[in-house]
């Protein structure tokens, strides 16, 4: 199991099914960053999407006999992230109806992550970047999550057809489309 | 092109991956159409912007943090099987031997009574048979009493016959049968 990049993500996913815990390791470590940037499209607060993220491992590890040869590894572990991903959003709208002083959603902060290797933004952009997360979370799906694939985490075409499972004119066509509603929403919240 | 046409395209167009025929009709529309010219640019800088956003990492100890989570999954499954043997055990135990009990005196009362008739005794009845053992262990003069009395009562029935003619009820007539019965003694 030296030589992890000859497996194919199908091919560690049967292994681990059989037992072997460095294979888990291996398909951790290939998707952890890929689906914590994902997820923050959704929660937009690396402490919740890290905590999702390895709430989707641990399902993987329990829950690695129910996955099927028929599907793509990463189609299947990113669908479980999304759902996870929703829960937690529904959580959250809950705990907000539930509660009086939380804020309404407008007025929802959204963390901007700050990574040591990115430079300092200047205001203006954060609170662009502020505008621009807020109208992502406002997507509905599919677009959300394969606008977010292919425009935040710029994966082609190709990925993004066999992470969500279809067809790459019907990836195009959702991109456009996302993108376009995307337009109409920053418009309405520059209003 | 139309405007909507225009729309259709636009991430195509932006992707650049449209046909060179379709690419000089998009821009031929591009400059007569101010309206999509923005719409555009617009686009140009909201991909820019979503591109810009920075790309995260997991942390250092990502690892560490999933195997211990591993971990105490493993052990709260243990945990709950554990606590449910310890709150059951008691109830399933004594549950288990109240049917084990049921069991077993039913199984001992169809072994000492097997061919006992399912009818109710009455308690003046066994006070009887226990008062006069004689019935129960000896049937064959309980039989010869009953065909003594019999005739008796069989007597008296015809004797009531003759008196009243309206009843029709034919009896048997015992007569013979005593005699029978006499001279056998």
């Amino acid at each position: 199991m030296n030589n992890n990049k000859k497996y194919t993500d199908e091919e560690l996913i049967l292994q681990f099914q059989k037992g072997n815990e460095r294979a888990y390791l291996e398909l951790v470590n290939r998707f952890k960053d890929r689906l914590l940037n994902f997820v923050f499209g959704y929660v937009h607060s690396k402490e919740s999407a890290e905590d999702i993220v390895q709430d989707t491992f641990l399902k993987l590890y329990t829950s690695a006999d129910m996955y099927k040869e028929i599907a793509k590894f990463s189609t299947w572990i990113f669908t479980i992230a999304a759902n996870l991903a929703k829960t937690e959003l529904r959580k959250r709208k809950r705990r907000k109806i539930f509660s009086i002083s939380d804020m309404g959603f407008d007025d929802k902060d959204y963390e901007i992550p700050s990574e040591s290797n990115v430079p300092e933004k200047s205001i203006s952009s954060k609170h662009q970047m502020k505008y621009i997360l807020k109208a992502v979370h406002q997507l509905e799906e599919p677009f959300k999550s394969t606008l977010i694939l292919r425009d935040i985490q710029e994966l082609s075409y190709e990925e993004v057809s066999n992470i969500v499972d279809v067809s790459i004119g019907t990836v195009k066509s959702r991109i456009n489309r996302g993108r376009l509603k995307l337009q109409k929403i920053l418009k309405n919240l520059s209003k | 092109m139309k405007c909507y046409s225009f729309e259709n395209i636009i991430s195509d167009y932006l992707d650049n991956s449209i046909s060179h025929s379709m690419k000089i009709e998009a821009e031929k529309h591009l400059n007569e159409c101010p309206n999509c010219r923005a719409k555009l640019n617009d686009m140009e800088q909201i991909l820019e912007s979503l591109h810009s956003l920075p790309k995260l990492k997991t942390s250092a100890n990502f690892n560490e943090k999933l195997m211990e989570k591993i971990e105490y999954h493993k052990s709260k499954k243990k945990f709950i099987f554990k606590q449910f043997v310890y709150k059951y055990s008691q109830p399933l135990s004594t549950a288990v031997a109240v049917i084990i009990l049921l069991f077993g005196v039913y199984y001992i009362y169809n072994s000492v009574s097997p061919n006992m008739p399912n009818q109710k005794i009455s308690t003046s009845e066994i006070q009887k048979n226990m008062l006069n053992p004689t019935q129960l262990s000896q049937p064959t003069n309980n039989k010869i009493n009953n065909l003594q009395k019999k005739p008796q009562y069989a007597k008296n029935q015809n004797d009531d016959s003759d008196s009243s003619v309206t009843n029709k009820d034919p009896k048997p007539n015992f007569k013979n049968k005593i005699k029978m019965v006499n001279k056998e003694k």
